[in-house]
């Protein structure tokens, strides 16, 4: 069904990826009109049953829209399974929409995955389970790993299991060994994911997530040292230093700079205003925009005037800022100099890749050539 | 374990529909059903790009969409349809397709499209075709919007359409352009590429062609049907892949429109010439594909001209033809009778992912994981769904600019 094969953007990361194909491990029962009347649950046991057949040991079973709709028992069904074939078949009744949003059907299934989690009696101090893949959503890959790892390894920490995001079932069945987790982002509905995994493994979450920009990482160094005390002031002297080296040759070319920015309410973007601060960049107007009920709750999101990118154009006319960053890509499109606002890789590696770039983009004409045709 | 990944019925449906400036697809259904389809159609049917604001559009021009949500589900959202379709005022012709969960609620769209004030054509698809392949929702969707627009009218000896040319192929504009030029040497003028690029006024003006020219059968037989009722007949020449199958394709339409081919044959001719050149002067690098062996996983009527031309063409040999739904028992016949005669009749009933060959051609995601597989040496991307996001230069398949590509695609990578 296309909810399963034309996800192209689940394709296209499998093909970046390791040796492995996504397709080693998703199967679809390839629901038709016919499943729609008489329902789909031989089709399920038929795929099920292969995949035990070819050794799988565990079973996700996620239902879509239609399936949902027609009501066909898939908990029941993966409970007869798992019987029959001796391995675990665990159902995922998201069924498509119906509990809601992406972020919903992410924690019915992260419950899900948790069942798995093998009791630990004690907890390794020294181990750390990162929340969620850091590495999603960074623009560019240049510092991907050395920045958290380093991070992690000036902490103390070895990292133990990378859920959700990098890891297997070995992985996922000792995420209880390690005392401590970090939230790899830090954002409402992700923080409840976070909630509900530490609660139910006896975690200790910290407070601050993998740190973005310098502040956050002495604040999160120092949250480490209170958990663990361990004395860290040696690691933040060290990364303080050379990040004010490394600022400080930027500043040269940013210093009175003035931006505009659009950002979402959920941004939670104080590293981002440090760095134009460090940066000595001014800005010269600020904008929210109502995205997205989903991520910022409907609380936050209630009552806020509609975003329009004519605003923001509007804006530079009157303001004539040197740049817009802007976390709404329609704002993209307006014919001055733009980038997406985006976040950095946690860590002081992170942060410095994205002081450089954005200390070039200032020096980048104001409409690229494909934007001016 | 490996399953299928190929474009599917509903999709292509939303993809017939994006197929003609002039009209729109309008999805009713959760949001997760349009992100693929919006990029999909931002990508192969590109227009230029003006930002739309606000409800159903949500920064996107194309692929509008309700955004059903589970309440929806239960007391039915056809209000949804009519509030987007009154926002429509750029298009003639709205074709609104329900995705497969929307499919089952049972919407009233036809009182939803009377209630709203858009005022050009709707075309509202019986199935969502989830259970379809690509053909069969691309070919049903583009009849429906030809029958909602043409009427008969006096036909015209001079021109001729072109049928069963689906966006889905890659490199479809430039298959576009060739075949254009093609029909232009011979004195024909193109009435319209029907679900590949016509506007909705040259689609209504279509059936003045003396004659539709089809490229897949699969992509156009009730589309063919539809234009058989209003006096257009339709010629299957078979596709245009490879240098023969192009000149066969050339001289087919020929016979049809009793024009000269010599012209357009000539173009194919100097085309082929270079390839030769190409092969020949790099010390005979055309050797290295002679013995070589080869698996096609495709649309039925691409795989045999496909395994024809390479085996005539490059003396390679195919071990696996892995075939999809049959539409027309001939033409498996046929692809029966090529493999039996070069000795290869049990490269039929293999699995392409149990297969290994030194190339695979199928879609690209499937090609590229075979390849990383180490099931071919080669897998040479013949179009959706692919990794291939952004095309800058061209990609056909089809026609001597695309036996360009192919042999470009093969020889680089088997040399390797």
């Amino acid at each position: 069904m296309i909810c399963c094969h034309t996800d192209a953007l689940t394709l296209y990361r499998d093909l970046r990826g390791g040796a492995d194909s996504v397709w080693d491990y998703v199967s679809c029962t390839n629901l038709n009109d016919s499943s729609s009347i008489f329902g789909g649950l031989e089709s399920l046991r038929s795929v099920v049953r292969e995949r035990a057949s070819e050794g799988d040991e565990v079973v996700f079973v996620v239902s879509m829209c239609v399936p949902g709709i027609i009501g066909d028992d898939i908990v029941g069904c993966c409970a007869e399974l798992s019987e029959e074939l001796k391995i675990k078949v665990v159902p995922v009744p998201v069924d498509g929409i119906s509990v809601g949003g992406a972020t919903q059907g992410r924690d019915v299934c992260v419950e899900a995955v948790l069942d798995l989690v093998e009791p630990a009696k004690t907890k390794d101090p020294a181990l750390i389970n990162i929340l969620g893949e850091y590495r999603a959503y960074r623009e560019f890959n240049s510092v991907f790993d050395e920045s958290v790892e380093r991070l992690i390894e000036d902490a103390g920490f070895r990292i133990n299991t990378v859920y959700p995001g990098r890891c297997d079932i070995s992985d996922v069945r000792a995420m209880g060994k390690a005392a401590f987790a970090v939230k790899a982002f830090d954002n409402f509905t992700f923080s409840k994911t976070a909630d509900l995994i530490c609660d139910r493994l006896g975690i200790k979450l910290m407070k601050e997530p993998l740190p973005l920009g310098m502040a956050a990482a002495e604040r999160w160094l120092d949250e480490v040292a209170s958990l663990t005390g361990r004395d860290l002031d040696g690691v933040k002297e060290r990364m303080r230093s050379e990040y004010e080296g490394r600022i400080g040759r930027i500043r040269e070319r940013t210093e009175g700079k003035t931006v505009l920015i659009v950002e979402r309410p959920s941004g939670k973007n104080d590293w981002f205003r440090e760095l134009l601060d460090d940066l000595g960049i001014r800005v010269l107007k600020h904008r929210e925009s109502t995205y997205n009920r989903w991520v910022m709750g409907h609380d936050a999101a209630e009552g806020k005037e509609p975003h329009l990118s004519g605003h923001v154009a509007s804006d530079v006319e009157d303001l004539s800022p040197d740049l817009v960053m802007s976390d709404i890509y329609t704002d993209l499109h307006i014919k001055t100099r733009c980038r997406p606002i985006g976040r950095p890789q946690p860590g002081l590696a992170g942060i410095l890749d994205y002081a450089e770039r954005l200390g070039r983009v200032f020096n980048a004409p104001a409409l690229e050539g494909w934007r001016s045709a | 374990m490996m399953d299928s990944i190929a474009v599917d019925g509903f999709i292509a449906s939303i993809m017939a529909a994006e197929s003609m400036p002039g009209c729109r697809a309008i999805l009713h259904g959760p949001g997760g059903c349009r992100m693929h389809t919006t990029r999909l159609s931002a990508n192969e049917a590109i227009r230029p790009y003006e930002c739309r604001e606000g409800p159903f559009f949500f920064g996107h021009p194309r692929v509008p969409c309700t955004y059903v949500d589970e309440e929806d589900y239960i007391n039915g959202a056809d209000y949804k349809v009519t509030e987007l379709l009154n926002l429509i005022d750029d298009a003639e012709v709205c074709v609104v397709v329900t995705s497969p969960g929307t499919a089952l609620i049972g919407d009233d769209l036809h009182g939803a499209v009377a209630r709203s004030s858009f005022r050009g054509k709707t075309v509202i698809p019986e199935y969502c075709h989830m259970s379809e392949p690509a053909h069969m929702g691309y070919d049903s969707t583009v009849a429906e919007i030809v029958s909602a627009v043409c009427r008969p009218t006096e036909r015209v000896d001079d021109v001729v359409n072109v049928v069963g040319l689906p966006i889905l192929l890659e490199g479809w504009r430039e298959t576009v352009d060739e075949l254009r030029s093609y029909l232009g040497a011979m004195g024909l003028t193109v009435g319209a590429f029907v679900g590949a690029g016509c506007t909705i006024g040259e689609l209504a003006e279509s059936t003045r062609a003396c004659v539709n020219v089809a490229i897949l059968p699969e992509f156009c037989a009730r589309t063919a049907e539809i234009y058989g009722r209003m006096g257009v007949p339709t010629i299957y020449p078979g596709a245009p892949l490879g240098f023969d199958a192009t000149s066969d394709w050339i001289r087919a339409v020929a016979e049809a429109t009793g024009k000269d081919p010599d012209g357009a044959l000539s173009m194919v001719d100097s085309v082929r010439g270079h390839a030769s050149n190409v092969l020949t002067s790099g010390l005979h690098a055309g050797v290295i594909a002679r013995g070589a062996t080869f698996s096609v996983k495709l649309e039925n009527s691409l795989a045999l001209p496909l395994a024809q031309w390479l085996y005539e063409y490059l003396a390679m040999f195919p071990v696996c033809v892995e075939t999809r739904g049959w539409w027309d028992d001939g033409y498996r016949e046929r692809m029966e009778a090529f493999l039996d005669g070069i000795g290869c009749g049990d490269a039929i009933g293999r699995e392409i992912g149990k297969t290994r060959a030194d190339a695979a051609f199928a879609e690209g995601y499937t090609a590229k994981i075979l390849e990383k597989r180490g099931v071919c040496s080669v897998g040479v991307d013949m179009g959706k769904p692919s990794k291939v996001r952004l095309r800058f230069r061209e990609r056909p398949v089809l026609g001597a600019r695309g036996a360009m590509r192919l042999l470009d695609d093969l020889f680089n990578d088997l040399a390797q």
